[in-house]
């Protein structure tokens, strides 16, 4: 890991302080009814802050991240990004390009392109230019410390340093939120411990709101909150 | 790097099946740059052989679709010439005979008067023209002498008799290259219509169109019973020109078919195998259009490359056919531009419909689906 600066200037206090996130006795039910993903759920996540969710295997929490993501839409309840509902969301590609950043377990990386082309991805969708997004890409790639690894092939990285690819392809577009499913769930304890610094230093260093799905305790001690899943209900919210 | 970049490297990741992709998408274009190319390059050289003439009107018998059958009245030539507005009428036999031990099929014979302008509209390479009185003698075509081996002073035999060839000329005509020309007294004896013709070649004194039109009306107006129609009407209304045109298409069509399919299929694999990876597009904000634009794209690319490889293979097959013994004398070697256009647009035709489905498919997937492999 670099000392880099971790790019964008942390969100103002005032920012801070708002929900970013809200979710209003939310459900999701898959299989026309037979299964009840999640029961009523409701959240706030403020501006800022760094959650975990955890749950065993099946309790809804990677459904509760793609509603979060606006991946997926609730079967009832709604969901309130930056104040502004879901369901009346007049692009969802738009606000998961510019507003969200996602960390997959299973990282997504593209194979055939090289770190530096990976992280160029998202920015497709904004107005920068070929150049400027080259030159924004090696900012990412010197902020996750892999400016060595720039050419380098997805296959040709270790795990932690694909997740870390990916955590910078996440930032690219300076996101306010990043969701992470299961974030070290194919890493080693190093790696893993790597990738969760990083998280630290994101959420210090810019004010970024994190949501983290995990299993893993070390994981959410990281967290300044966690809440817990279990049969589709939030049961417990510890201050 | 650009969208383009990122199509060019998923194409790569499967590299044997894009070069299959690729050839198959060669021949499809090959088959229309040969096929199409061939017909149109018939129709052209068949019309240059009229207009490069000077040739403003062909006046023939009118209806029946067997040019060869058609006859005239070659005493029909002196009223012709009366019509106001013409300036010369060149009268002409023509047949079609095969040299079946040389392999070569639809060698044309073409009877001319004496005095007919045509002699001197050929540059002769070796012998003598052909004069009044001279009976059983011919000239070849460069390209039919070069095929039958035949020089000045040899024999051929043609409708069971003996001729001579008195001497080998060129023309800017493929056609009349790879024909015989001799007198019209001894074609018209050999295929037994005497004092017949196929028809006149008129050429106008007012060249513009109006008055090409217009000299064809009072023409047509000498006899209910013949037709005069410009050069390109007369290409044009040949039936085996479009015989030809049509099957080029029908042969065309199935190759385009057959592609199209071809391309569907593969894109259709790949974005089958990269759903997951399609899907996370999806999920870092790609819109639906922007993943069909990257699709496009590779299919695009592969069009490209398989037109190319098209095109030059529709090329070399239209060289081969112009060198061919059994075709030189029917092929020009030339190709034309909307032929290569034409093979072009259907390329990218075929990519962008071969691609559109397996792509806007791709990009309406169910994400949270597709992400874990659905």
């Amino acid at each position: 890991m670099t000392d880099a600066s971790l790019g964008s200037a942390p969100h103002s206090a005032t920012a801070a302080a708002a929900p970013l996130l809200r979710v209003e006795t939310v459900s999701r039910v898959f299989d026309d009814g037979q299964v009840h993903a999640l029961r009523d759920v409701s959240l706030q996540v403020r501006s800022g802050e760094y959650l975990a969710i955890m749950g065993p295997s099946g309790s809804g929490k990677s459904t509760l991240l793609n509603l979060l993501g606006a991946l997926d839409r609730p079967t009832a309840g709604e969901i309130y990004v930056a104040g502004e509902p879901l369901s009346k969301h007049a692009d969802l590609d738009r606000l998961r390009a510019e507003t969200i950043g996602f960390v997959f377990q299973s990282f997504h990386l593209l194979p055939t392109l090289t770190a530096l082309e990976n992280i160029q991805i998202p920015m497709f969708e904004t107005a920068r230019s070929a150049r400027q997004r080259v030159a924004h890409a090696r900012e990412l790639l010197e902020q996750v410390g892999l400016t060595v690894r720039a050419d380098h092939l997805p296959a040709q990285l270790s795990v932690g340093e694909r997740q870390r690819v990916a955590i910078a392809r996440a930032l690219a577009n300076d996101p306010r939120l990043l969701l992470a499913d299961e974030p070290t769930g194919n890493l080693d304890s190093a790696a893993g411990a790597g990738v969760l610094d990083l998280f630290d230093r994101l959420h210090r260093e810019r004010g970024l709101t994190l949501v983290v799905i995990t299993h893993g305790a070390e994981v959410a001690a990281r967290a300044e909150r966690t809440v817990i899943l279990r049969d589709g209900r939030l049961q417990e919210t510890p201050a | 790097m650009r969208l383009v970049t990122l199509a060019s490297k998923n194409l790569w990741r499967r590299p044997a099946r894009t070069v299959l992709t690729v050839l198959g998408l060669a021949v499809s274009i090959a088959a229309v740059v040969a096929l199409v190319g061939l017909a149109e390059s018939l129709e052209n050289s068949f019309l240059d052989l009229y207009s490069r003439r000077g040739t403003d009107l062909v006046v023939q018998r009118r209806g029946g679709n067997v040019q060869l059958t058609k006859v005239l009245p070659l005493k029909l030539a002196e009223r012709i010439r009366t019509v106001a507005g013409v300036r010369e009428v060149v009268a002409g036999l023509a047949d079609m005979i095969a040299f079946e031990k040389q392999n070569l099929y639809n060698v044309l014979i073409n009877g001319w008067e004496p005095n007919s302008p045509v002699w001197d509209r050929v540059h002769l390479l070796s012998g003598e023209k052909l004069r009044e009185g001279d009976e059983h003698q011919i000239l070849l075509g460069r390209i039919l002498a070069a095929n039958l081996g035949k020089k000045v002073g040899d024999e051929i035999t043609l409708y069971g008799h003996t001729f001579h060839v008195k001497g080998i000329f060129e023309s800017f005509s493929v056609h009349e290259n790879g024909a015989v020309f001799m007198l019209l007294a001894d074609l018209e004896r050999e295929i037994d219509r005497p004092g017949q013709v196929t028809g006149f070649a008129v050429h106008a004194i007012d060249r513009s169109p109006a008055a090409v039109q217009a000299l064809a009306r009072k023409i047509e107006a000498l006899d209910p019973q013949i037709s005069a129609k410009t050069s390109r009407e007369f290409v044009e209304s040949l039936s085996q020109m479009k015989l030809t045109r049509t099957m080029s298409w029908l042969m065309a069509s199935i190759a385009i078919a057959i592609g199209a399919i071809g391309m569907l299929n593969t894109m259709a694999m790949s974005v089958f195998e990269r759903r997951a990876e399609i899907a996370a597009l999806r999920a870092i904000g790609w819109r639906q259009r922007r993943v069909v634009g990257l699709i496009l794209r590779e299919a695009l690319i592969v069009a490209g490359f398989g037109a190319l490889a098209g095109i030059l293979v529709g090329v070399a097959a239209i060289q081969f056919l112009a060198h061919w013994r059994q075709t030189s004398g029917l092929v020009q070697g030339d190709i034309s531009f909307r032929a290569i256009a034409e093979g072009l647009i259907i390329a990218a035709l075929m990519a962008v419909l071969g691609a559109y489905l397996p792509a806007r498919s791709a990009a309406r997937r169910n994400i949270v689906a597709s992400l874990h492999g659905s």
